[in-house]
């Protein structure tokens, strides 16, 4: 380690939980004035060292010290009075409490009578607010902002209470370009303040965008500390995989065959008079930043959502509002919110492959258990999802292997056309790489595959055809890997639009 | 929300927040309680006498007592459904020691100090069991009635010193008001200051709208819910020994008619969210305004109790409806 003092310093943490070790003595440590990412797929540790952190797990084994002394935490109060503070993925703000009192939570200013010092509150949060170039009333409630400006809002907590060690686990998930732009600029100037800055995510180029030094963890061990300047795009991959990842969009173009898709004059939401057409064999992704529309487009395509205009499949009209309908002639839809829309946390493997085909196996209302089972293995094993077993509840697999029991669930329907919002959204490199394959392959057995997508890279890498909205409409079609590049995409997507924050 | 901490900014100026109070949940309240008022003032001669609100103020003030606690806990989103079986156990031990002590303060002291045993029982089980609050008292509601009846076997208790001054104090006035529903405003002013005003009434609020959220800025959850279950089974011993003064005695039966029922149903009513987080204590005064004075309206009325309970139900999809509407309407006023 150099000779500046280390703010945090974390040496041979392990935490076993019964079944797994999910850290097996790992070392981390942060400077002031350093923005230090830490990678590696899900399931490396990542979040269990958070949380030993933020003081909600207590470590097995090893030493946390912070400015040299040695710390035991016990509570997150334990750790914020270190000033250390996290930001989570799934923020951690109350939709009904005002901004004030969501950044001040657990340490509202207050007069002598022990009551909530109500100026105080808001002008200092107005100050916080302000600093982090935010200009919006703290008496609003968290219900009423952006993603974006909660994710600030959160920053703001931070700020608040002076904290000088701030960790971010995929603060960019849900933020368009420009939103990470601004999240950018905050992190730089935090840095300048001497605030060290843990950046936990799964986009490499963020890492390179931002941070100084990068550790890389897999299956709950310490694989490398660099710094950035000096590593390679792939070197970082193979540390996180433990092999190389050859080729991650395997997109090899099949045989285009008829149309399956009609979309003719769609509107609703913010989406105005939307044309598109998928045909057999063919991957279309629609490219939008957030809040262009890009992830309505899919729910009024399917139905839950109302619309006008047509949607045809096969030559067969899907009504609108009819969700059912859309299912029974052949058109399946994972939505970009794979816990609240597809899976059912608390059921099985099994059970959540099954869910839209378990009409199938049912005679006289009586479900056929065994043709059921039969089903769910064939998927489990021609998907190769990792579980120990189909009855294991789906909540304890990785987001990857969850996105492909949801792919399975379609799978068994006889469908024409699979619809996919995000559909890598919070998955590692490794199962990304696998689902990009797995829409291949259904490509080529004559299916039409629509993707609606705010990650560019993605885009770029499946796609055969490629149109962009922007603010509910469409501004152009691409033809991939011919005349389509990241920076005219980008352009098209972005121009006119207002700057979000 | 918070009504005291309102119209501190903005478009100020009388009209301005008139307007604004027009469009919250208490408005609706206030409104649908007029409106339950004129209907009966219309409809029934005899509600037109201030002497009738005095009395329908001094008889549901054990609700508006219970109903504090409840409101409390369930902000946090914890439930607490065995206060009607609460009541019963109060009075019986403030009875029994009566007479077993033949000291009124005694009782008095013994009565009360059930509730913070039972609510500490309750809480010791959700906080620290980590059981389910609803599960936990839908199982004290029947053991205490069943311990109740196991101990009285089912025949009141008689005040065998006759404390007057014990009975007296469910009649006696201060002024013109009833004396429990003096106790009943103190209670709820205070409460609402702790709600609106504290630190630890703002945290009850958090940890509703976002247990995690609330862990991990530091609010000691576990503490709070604690104390929430001691104050709400406390607020029903006080309600229980109302309900005793007004007998003089310990009766096994006290509360056993749906008063938990009741009770949330105008806590409901008055717009706190089963989920937690959401709703404030003037709504639930209101609630349990509503429902009280509808019920004796149609008492005075002379209509049978199945009617009763058929408007009574009515009443409260309505009021339910009202808050479905304004939430929806929230979300358009938004940005």
């Amino acid at each position: 380690m150099s000779e500046e003092k280390a703010l945090l310093q974390l040496t041979g943490i392990a935490k076993a939980f019964p079944g797994t070790k999910a850290l097996k003595g790992v070392d981390f440590s942060l400077k002031a004035g350093e923005v230090h990412a830490l990678i590696g797929e899900n399931g490396a540790g990542k979040s269990t060292l958070i949380k030993i952190i933020a003081g909600l797990y207590q470590q097995d084994a090893g030493t946390m010290e912070v400015e040299g002394k040695t710390v035991d935490f016990h509570s997150p109060a334990d750790s914020l009075e270190h000033r250390i503070k996290v930001v989570y993925q799934e923020l951690d703000l109350v939709p009904d409490l005002s901004i004030a009192e969501n950044v001040f939570l657990g340490n509202l200013p207050k007069k002598a009578l022990r009551t909530v010092d109500w100026q105080a509150l808001y002008a200092r949060t107005s100050e916080l607010l302000l600093d982090l170039g935010l200009d919006i009333d703290p008496e609003v409630p968290i219900s009423a902002l952006t993603v974006a400006q909660q994710q600030l809002v959160e920053i703001a907590r931070a700020l608040s209470r002076q904290a000088q060690i701030i960790i971010m686990d995929e603060p960019t998930s849900a933020l368009s370009q420009t939103e990470i732009e601004s999240l950018f600029a905050v992190i730089r100037r935090l840095q300048g303040r001497g605030v060290g800055v843990m950046y936990v995510s799964h986009k490499l180029d963020e890492i390179y965008a931002i941070a100084d030094r990068v550790t890389v963890f897999r299956d709950g061990e310490h694989i490398a500390t660099e710094a950035v300047a000096n590593t390679r795009h792939s070197d970082l991959v193979t540390w996180m995989v433990g092999r190389e990842v050859k080729d991650l969009y395997p997109r090899s173009p099949a045989v285009r065959g008829d149309v399956l898709l009609e979309v003719d004059g769609l509107s609703g939401g913010n989406i105005e008079n939307f044309s598109l057409t998928v045909h057999a064999g063919e991957i279309v992704a629609v490219f939008g930043l957030m809040g262009s529309g890009v992830h309505n487009l899919g729910r009024l395509i399917f139905g839950n959502m109302p619309r006008a205009g047509n949607v045809r499949l096969a030559g067969e009209d899907i009504q609108a509002k009819a969700p059912m309908d859309a299912i029974r002639k052949g058109l399946g839809f994972l939505t970009e919110n794979r816990k609240s829309d597809g899976l059912l946390m608390p059921l099985s493997v099994k059970d959540n492959i099954t869910l839209v085909s378990v009409k199938n196996y049912a005679k006289l209302m009586v479900i056929n258990g065994q043709e059921e089972r039969r089903s769910a293995s064939d998927i489990i094993d021609k998907l190769s999802i990792k579980t120990p077993g189909m009855a294991q509840k789906i909540r304890y697999l990785s987001g990857g292997n969850q996105q492909k029991s949801l792919i399975g669930r379609w799978l068994l329907e006889d469908l024409k056309v699979l619809m996919f919002s995000e559909p890598t959204r919070g998955i590692d490199v490794g199962s990304k790489a696998e689902i990009y394959r797995l829409m291949d392959d259904m490509a080529h057995q004559g299916m039409g595959i629509l993707v609606l997508s705010t990650e560019l890279p993605e885009v770029m890498g499946i796609a055969d055809r490629i149109i962009v909205m922007r603010q509910g409409k469409s501004v152009g079609g691409w033809v991939a890997r011919q005349d389509a590049n990241e920076q005219d995409l980008m352009t098209a997507a972005t121009v006119q639009m207002e700057k979000v924050i | 929300m918070a009504v005291l901490s309102k119209g501190r900014r903005g478009n100020s100026g009388a009209a301005g927040r008139m307007s604004r109070w027009l469009l919250t949940r208490e408005a609706g309240l206030v409104i649908l309680l007029l409106a339950v008022v004129v209907l009966f003032w219309i409809l029934e001669p005899s509600t037109r006498q201030q002497r009738v609100y005095w009395d329908l103020l001094r008889e549901i003030s054990p609700n508006l007592i219970a109903a504090i606690g409840v409101t409390m806990l369930m902000l946090a989103g914890e439930f607490d459904l065995s206060i009607g079986s609460m009541l019963a156990v109060t009075g019986v031990t403030t009875v029994v020691v009566f007479n077993g002590t033949d000291n009124m303060w005694l009782g008095i002291i013994a009565g009360l100090a059930t509730g913070p045993i039972v609510g500490s029982i309750h809480g010791y089980l959700v906080t620290q069991q980590k059981m389910n609050s609803l599960v936990t008292t839908l199982g004290s509601l029947f053991a205490l009635r069943g311990m109740v009846y196991v101990y009285t076997n089912k025949t009141p208790i008689i005040d065998e010193n006759g404390f007057y001054d014990f009975q007296d104090a469910y009649y006696n006035n201060l002024g013109p008001a009833p004396l429990p529903f003096v106790l009943a405003v103190i209670l709820v002013v205070l409460a609402l200051i702790v709600l609106t005003q504290t630190e630890f009434g703002r945290n009850i609020y958090a940890i509703g709208g976002n247990e995690t959220a609330a862990r991990v800025s530091g609010i000691k959850v576990t503490l709070i819910k604690f104390i929430l279950f001691v104050i709400c089974a406390g607020c029903a011993a006080i309600s229980g020994m109302i309900l005793t003064m007004q007998t003089g005695t310990g009766y096994f039966d006290s509360g056993s008619s749906g008063f938990e029922l009741i009770v949330i149903a105008g806590v409901v009513l008055g717009g706190i969210a089963l989920s937690g987080g959401k709703g404030s204590l003037v709504g639930t005064v209101l609630g349990i305004l509503i429902l009280g004075m509808t019920a004796k309206g149609l008492r005075l009325m002379g209509v049978n109790t199945n009617m009763q309970l058929m408007v009574t139900g009515s009443i409260m999809i309505l009021a339910v409806f009202m808050h479905s509407f304004h939430d929806r309407i929230s979300i358009f006023r938004k940005r």
